[in-house]
């Protein structure tokens, strides 16, 4: 029993080393500036894959990321109130936001729900850029730094990283997780022993928002600047493909995915003109070869073996069909 | 100043309702037929006007001409897409979703290359201005407005007055039971995908001279696309032509009323309230 | 499994059809690269590397491009030479671009870049974000110039040691725009201003507004403000002609404006565009495609006339068109690249290259020569220190599609 649970957080445990250290090689602030924007769309992601749980995919997590951000941001900046303060209200407001828009759209389902939440999180956007006390197109500027010392502002995101996913991975493995997937495997059976699916999938949504406007807020503490733009679709929509491309069904899936298509862009800079050839060519190969993303080749690997060693016996078989 | 106004924005509104129409038919035959949600529909209306500005400004051919080609290869793009994402992927939302922000994000960053960072524009289709007395309207808005009503029509007895509009139908109705009334449905929707994108091309075209062709475009009208067809619901074409007039006069007005973006949030607050009261859309059947 | 396969080649070929045709495209920039490096790298290690902080991608490097290229044949201009003589020593120019991607945070991580290569002076893009970058440069002692936008935000203060402006501020620009309307065109009796949304348009609105005061014109205030995405002008241009304004004036890009212009005629009515840009009003033409254009002016350069112009502007004007060729000349900007050599010139007047010495030998000196003649030191009342530099402007028209030159109309921050 210990041994699984050693071989479960192997990973994690890496890459909790990995980003440990991290600093020590890339210790220029730019470099400390790519790391932290790393975390930033880690949490984003995983996030965002609490929301799926229950089976539809959201389209509105970056403008839910952007109210955690400008609340924190505008508290921090015209009412100076102190870091931990500004980041939990980020948090709790996007949550807030997130309940009260959800209560009437999670009752719809699959595909319908999607394009609901994306008028959403456009609209949001909008409103972000027309208001006069988020900066409106301009942005918001001067937000008062988190810490002067960029690397002590790294060690403190990682810390609230680890937490923040320490709290969605409890949340998963739950009995609120559960139901979740019970309702993604079908919400007809699971409402009709009792299960009420739009409360579940309400706090689902509540939880991921949450967390997505925790990570903003600090975010937009380190970055001193927020600018509308860059919360706009496409941001949702990335924040989704790294979940896809990582994998959808592993809860390491959306961390992989995040760091792999942060780190793609920066790795050269000359190029970076060419990175969306890069992730568009990685994404169409996942789309095409790897159904379970990155995170699922393991699982597919086995998956052949455990294929070729019951046909071995006796040639041919269905598997065809199937493919 | 409202007698001046009023015709102007109503000149304004039709152009706009007839593009977006345009634009938005391939995406809603490939929702209602394949189930598929083509996000990169924008993009390869956007891809039409980089073609056709590419074909005009390098090639030197009329702009007839080159929204001709341009029509040409985005039809046989609808082809291979049909084939090779929307028609695999039917059932898979997620992947579809993959691919096409794969294809938008490459897209779009062709069209940075190729407009660097200059205005570009297509040669309009009309010069001149009608005197109508009451209001003056730019041929170019005629010729427009005029191309969009025509393929409008040619759709609207194709979808309803044809063999291939009536298999389209029983298609989006039901696939399997179609299939085995004998209906050849690959050929179909693949001929269906053709029509849309071509459409889509047309309106890129048309769009690139009326407005500007920009890497932005797509995004624009990617999100009038899908909000447009949500609001008309699955299934529905009447829908469409009306959901398309309320958005074009979203945009024409909204921004006379309010300033930059507050009108456009309004506009989108306006869809995103419709939809609560209707979330599966206003005109089309539960599918 | 064959499906697959199949579906597999066909990404590839996509893919690689896609990179190829984009590798096609970019091609034309990567050759101008090499232009301002190769007599970098012949040089005897007298290398002097100015920091560009210019938004290559988004929807702002339609005029970024312009300052960039230009700025490159800058660089060229002096590397020719063999170098620029600052104090007695020769230096190669060395230009390094980074990119802001035209929203705040990318304009902040260009600005960290810049600051880690260790990059002593930075020019700056006529964007409206560098706000968000300037306490980067404050705190790591680079000495940094903006175009001219950004003086509304008090982005420049009593407290902001390195940071300069040494194009024309808006201030003054909007201020000699109602000017050139009061002479130039007597029909005009209310002006109204609009501009894309870039959160000083309150500010600028004021300015128009002190300015129709001094000029006896009525403004309506009915400020029109659009955003700077959109592609749908139409609406946009029925607002303006709704205002009851004969004369609109106010910033923007170059390819808004003329898709502003062009609906505007659409719709009939021939009211003056008032443009206070630095590019030449030929852009409108190209812009809204209406080849007999009329009724609209801005700030660009006199190029048809060599004699309105300095010596060095005519040198470095026919080096970008042989460069460039006169299709990229249509959009000529000037503003980053008078910033660029206004710095060149204080540096030679100080004899050094060292921030501090600069510094100190502009806080002494009384004028300067700028591209566009001699510039004055201002900025005092409306900034709280004389970081600023105006200098003259030439008013270009366009009646009939033909571009002319209205006067030369002097500029001052006070």
């Amino acid at each position: 029993m210990k041994n699984v649970n050693v071989k479960k957080a192997l990973p994690y445990g890496i890459l909790l080393l990995i980003a440990l250290a991290a600093p020590i090689f890339l210790h220029t602030s730019y470099w400390i500036g790519v790391l932290i924007m790393v975390l930033y769309k880690v949490v984003g992601s995983v996030s965002l894959r609490t929301i799926s749980l229950s089976g539809t995919l959201t389209f509105a997590h970056g403008a839910f990321i952007a109210i955690g951000a400008y609340c924190g941001g505008i508290l921090a900046r015209s009412l100076g109130l102190p870091p931990v303060v500004t980041i939990l209200a980020g948090g709790l407001f996007a949550m807030a936001i997130s309940v009260i828009t959800g209560l009437p759209f999670v009752r719809l389902k699959g595909m319908y729900y999607s394009m609901a939440s994306m008028f959403l999180g456009v609209t949001i956007n909008y409103i972000i850029k027309a208001l006069k006390v988020t900066g409106g197109y301009h942005g918001l500027t001067r937000i008062p730094k988190l810490l002067q010392n960029d690397i002590a502002c790294y060690y403190v995101f990682l810390a609230l990283t680890v937490v923040l996913i320490l709290i969605l991975y409890r949340f998963e493995f739950s009995r609120i997780g559960t139901t979740l997937r019970a309702l993604a495997q079908s919400q007809d059976v699971a409402s009709s022993i009792g299960i009420n699916a739009t409360f579940y999938r309400l706090l689902a949504v509540g939880m991921g928002s949450f967390c997505a406007g925790t990570i903003g807020a600090a975010y937009g503490l380190y970055s001193t600047v927020l600018s509308p733009t860059n919360y706009d679709m496409n941001f949702s929509l990335w924040l989704l493909m790294y979940m896809l491309i990582g994998g959808q069904d592993y809860f390491i899936g959306p961390i992989i995915g995040a760091i792999i298509f942060v780190l793609i862009p920066e790795l050269g800079r000359d190029l970076s003109a060419y990175a969306p050839f890069l992730t568009g060519a990685c994404t169409l190969a996942v789309a095409y070869l790897l159904p379970g993303g990155i995170a699922g080749i393991p699982d597919l690997i086995r998956k052949k073996k455990l294929q070729k060693e019951i046909e071995s016996p006796k040639e041919g078989g269905n598997e065809n069909a199937s493919a | 100043m409202l007698g001046v106004l009023l015709p102007n924005i109503t000149v304004n509104a039709l152009v706009l309702a007839s593009m977006y129409i345009l634009a938005s038919l391939g995406f809603a035959f490939i929702f209602n037929m394949l189930g598929s949600v083509n996000l990169a529909h924008g993009a390869f209306y956007m891809a039409a006007a980089y073609i056709t500005y590419y074909l005009c400004a390098k090639a030197g051919l009329s702009n007839w001409v080159a929204m001709l080609v341009s029509t040409m290869i985005l039809a046989g793009v609808g082809i291979v897409m049909e084939r090779f994402v929307f028609r695999p992927f039917m059932t898979e939302f997620n992947r579809v979703v993959m691919v096409s922000v794969a294809i938008m994000t490459m897209f779009q960053q062709i069209a940075v290359f190729i407009s660097g960072s200059q205005t570009i524009a297509i040669p309009p289709y009309g010069s001149g201005n009608l005197d109508l007395g009451f209001v003056t309207i730019t041929n170019e808005k005629i010729v427009t407005f005029a191309v969009g009503i025509i393929l409008l029509i040619i759709v609207l007895i194709i979808v309803y007055r044809t063999k291939l509009g009536m298999q389209m139908e029983a298609i989006s109705q039901d696939r399997l039971g179609a299939a085995l009334q004998g209906i050849p449905v690959n050929r179909v929707s693949m001929l269906i995908c053709a029509l849309g994108f071509a459409l889509a091309a047309v309106a890129g075209s048309m769009m690139g001279a009326y407005q500007q062709v920009s890497s932005g475009m797509g995004d624009n009208i990617n999100v009038r696309i899908l909000m447009l067809v949500m609001l008309a619901g699955a299934g529905s074409m009447n829908g469409i032509l009306i959901t398309g007039v309320l958005m074009a006069i979203l945009d024409s007005v909204c921004p006379i009323i309010w300033d930059s973006y507050t009108a456009s949030s309004i506009a989108c607050s306006a869809v995103v309230i419709l939809l609560l009261f209707k979330p599966k859309g206003f005109f089309g059947h539960d599918a | 499994m064959k499906k697959k396969l199949l579906a597999i080649l066909l990404a590839a070929a996509m893919l690689l059809a896609l990179c190829s045709c984009a590798a096609k495209e970019a091609e034309a920039p990567a050759e101008e690269a090499p232009a301002s490096e190769a007599p970098a790298a012949e040089s005897t290690g007298n290398v002097l590397k100015i920091g560009a902080l210019l938004n290559t991608t988004g929807w702002f490097a339609a005029i970024d491009y312009n300052n960039q290229i230009e700025m490159e044949t800058l660089c060229k201009f002096y590397n020719d030479q063999g170098g620029i003589d600052i104090g007695g020593t020769k230096y190669t120019l060395e230009l390094v671009v980074e990119d802001g991607g035209s929203d705040a945070e990318g304009i902040r991580s260009a600005a960290q870049r810049l600051v880690d290569a260790g990059i002593d002076y930075v020019l700056e893009t006529n964007d409206f974000w560098v706000e968000g970058a300037i306490d980067i440069f404050e705190q790591a002692g680079v000495m940094n110039i903006m175009a001219q936008n950004n003086m509304n935000h008090g982005v420049i203060n009593a407290d902001t040691q390195y940071s300069y402006s040494f194009s024309n501020a808006c201030t003054s620009q909007y201020y000699a725009a109602m000017q050139v309307v009061k002479e130039n065109y007597p029909e005009v009796k209310k002006v109204v201003y609009a501009c894309d949304d870039n959160g000083v348009n309150d500010e600028q609105a004021a300015l128009v507004k002190s300015g129709c005061e001094a000029f006896g014109l009525e403004y309506v205030d009915a400020p029109v403000v659009y955003d700077g995405e959109t592609t749908d002008f139409a609406a946009i241009a029925m607002k303006i002609i709704a205002s009851g304004a004969d004369c609109v004036t106010g910033n923007g890009t170059p390819d808004n404006i003329a898709s502003i212009i062009k609906e505007i005629r659409a719709a009939g009515s021939d009211l003056i565009y008032a443009a206070p840009i630095t590019m030449g009003p030929g852009v409108f033409v190209a812009g809204s495609g209406i080849n007999d254009l009329s009724g609209a002016f801005t700030f660009g350069s006199d190029i048809a006339t060599p004699e309105n112009n300095t010596d060095d502007f005519n040198t470095i004007y026919k080096m970008f068109v042989e460069i460039h060729g006169e299709d990229a000349a249509t959009g000529w900007n000037g503003a980053g690249l008078d910033n660029f050599y206004t710095l060149l010139k204080i540096m030679q007047g100080a004899g050094s290259i060292d921030v501090e010495a600069v510094r100190s030998y502009y806080d002494t000196m009384e004028s300067v020569e700028t591209l566009f003649g001699t510039g004055v030191k201002g900025g005092m009342e409306t900034f709280g220190n004389e970081h600023v530099i105006t200098h003259p402007n030439h008013a270009m028209k366009v009646e009939g599609g033909q571009i002319s030159y209205m006067g030369t109309y002097e500029c001052v921050c006070p």
